[in-house]
């Protein structure tokens, strides 16, 4: 098979195979509870660390209302992939999954993309729920910049959900690291706390983990100060590059591990 | 007759107690839950460590700890409570809980019961991280007013938690409810930021929880100050409310339920 035909399979797989996932997740979540946790929730922590946020005096509260509006996004891409394997096997459908000749990657990418589209609608509409509630002052040159902020933090937060989701074909209880990572990442990449309060390991430590140079971005686009979208966005895609490249080894190396040991449905 | 009406109060106690325990037991092999009381409250008492450190306001750090230890309780008794029911249903033991002997309030209660008290744990977590990393007071200026608090709110926590039960009898899709009352109700108790701080119109809002009361009571039974008499009387009396409330919304659901056969249903 040519490379072409290759490439066009693989995209097939993502797409129907994506598509079909998210109107099973829709379907598994039922509107109300989808609406609950794509939207009401995101809002509610955005509302909640902009109050403590003004409360302290540290930063702005755009500052927070945008932070933890696009960190509430990302965590959409890192649940969306970790709980992928995850829900496969509660199905019982994970065999089933792994036992066609599609490539794990374009399996993988169909999971990913819905849920990483749906959180660059969760941040945008936090954003304007900021702007409509919290007093975000929102001008239009800074859409752009919150816009690709929004995308490659939920690049990047894909790729750390889809290691973690290549976990959950070893080991049963991913929700743990799921939510270690969630409360981590709230913490270390300057979305509710600013960096510049924390100790230097930690701002040492945001610099390698997905979302903090996003937010970074957004944050300096709204408070007017002088941000460089190449570096910012540049950084935040070589991690997201990093953080596939990883996912790809350790899918490659679970599945097989996963497959020697007969664990794939009794771990 | 008095007799036997002291001794199946004795009876009913005991169920409660016991079934208390092994619901505790039961909750602290869910990793769920060993997040929400262990590492939730840690993480977020160090985001308000951080920030309200930033205030250089010396009594709002010390209540910081308390705050934080309440948040794990209200997300304990939240999910527990919420999800009890559908625990027991997915379990297959929701209608031998039913029918049993025993009121099913009382088994109710049981299960909000232990979900509340996970919440001391949550309470010693973040008195630990305080007085370690942050330098905050680890002991209350007025230990007993402290431990009545504590208690006062573990058991009101049981109240509301009991009411959610009830609610959520009736309501399928529980986890909708759970997700989204979590942080409104951090906020509106004032664990994130003083009550004080919210707009006006949040204020009767926030005098109706006994959240409210216990994070007050307990602030001012670590610093030893004001009056947290008061506000433990008034964290009883919220409490009772809901206890109140969930007991007459309980026999109307159970009847319900149980004359539309719809009990598995739900």
């Amino acid at each position: 098979m040519s490379a072409a035909r290759r490439l066009v399979a693989g995209l097939r797989v993502t797409v129907v195979g994506g598509a079909l996932s998210y109107r099973a997740l829709i379907t598994f979540l039922s509107p109300p509870l989808f609406f609950v946790m794509m939207i009401a929730s995101p809002f509610f922590q955005i509302v909640t660390f902009s109050l403590l946020g003004r409360y302290s005096g540290a930063q702005d509260p755009d500052f927070y209302v945008v932070g933890t509006a696009i960190q509430a996004s990302a965590m959409a891409g890192i649940y969306g992939a970790s709980q992928a394997v995850a829900n496969e096997r509660a199905f019982g459908t994970l065999a089933h999954l792994l036992i066609t000749p599609a490539g794990r990657f374009w399996i993988m990418l169909g999971r990913l993309i819905p849920t990483s589209l749906n959180g660059i609608l969760v941040a945008v509409l936090g954003v304007f729920a900021g702007w409509a509630f919290l007093g975000l002052s929102l001008t239009p040159s800074i859409l752009l910049p919150i816009g690709v902020a929004a995308v490659c933090a939920s690049t990047s937060c894909a790729g750390l959900g889809l290691i973690i989701g290549a976990l959950g074909l070893r080991f049963r209880d991913m929700y743990f690291v799921t939510n270690a990572a969630h409360l981590v990442l709230l913490i270390a990449t300057g979305a509710a706390i600013p960096l510049t309060l924390l100790p230097g390991w930690v701002q040492g430590m945001s610099q390698v983990i997905p979302m903090a140079h996003a937010i970074a971005m957004a944050q300096d686009a709204v408070a007017g100060r002088p941000y460089s979208p190449m570096q910012s966005a540049g950084a935040e895609l070589i991690l997201a590059a990093v953080y596939f490249g990883v996912a790809l080894v350790v899918l490659a190396r679970s599945e097989r591990l996963s497959r020697r040991l007969g664990t794939l449905e009794l771990v | 007759m008095t007799r036997n009406v002291t001794r199946a109060r004795t009876l009913y106690l005991r169920t409660l107690l016991v079934c208390g325990v092994f619901q505790l037991r039961m909750l602290l092999q869910y990793k769920f839950y060993v997040i929400a009381v262990f590492v939730q409250p840690l993480a977020f008492a160090l985001i308000q460590f951080v920030m309200v450190g930033h205030r250089d306001d010396a009594d709002a750090l010390a209540n910081v700890a308390v705050q934080a230890g309440l948040m794990g309780m209200w997300t304990s008794t939240l999910f527990g409570s919420g999800g009890g029911l559908s625990r027991e249903r997915r379990f297959g033991t929701l209608e031998p809980v039913v029918v049993a002997p025993t009121p099913l309030a009382v088994n109710i209660l049981a299960i909000s019961l232990a979900t509340a008290l996970m919440g001391v744990i949550s309470m010693g977590v973040t008195l630990l991280l305080g007085g370690l990393v942050f330098d905050t007071p680890m002991m209350p200026e007025r230990p007993g007013v402290f431990a009545a608090a504590l208690a006062v709110a573990v058991l009101a926590n049981a109240c509301l938690g009991f009411l959610m039960a009830n609610a959520f009898i009736l309501y399928r899709n529980s986890l909708v409810l759970t997700n989204l009352l979590e942080y409104p109700v951090w906020v509106l108790a004032g664990l994130m930021v003083p009550a004080a701080f919210l707009p006006q119109w949040c204020r009767p809002l926030s005098e109706g929880l006994s959240m409210t009361w216990a994070g007050r009571a307990l602030g001012h039974a670590m610093s030893g100050t004001g009056e947290p008499g008061r506000e433990i009387l008034w964290c009883a009396v919220t409490g009772l409310v809901c206890l109140a409330v969930a007991l007459v919304f309980l026999r109307t659901v159970h009847d319900a339920v149980r004359r539309r056969a719809t009990l598995n249903l739900i």
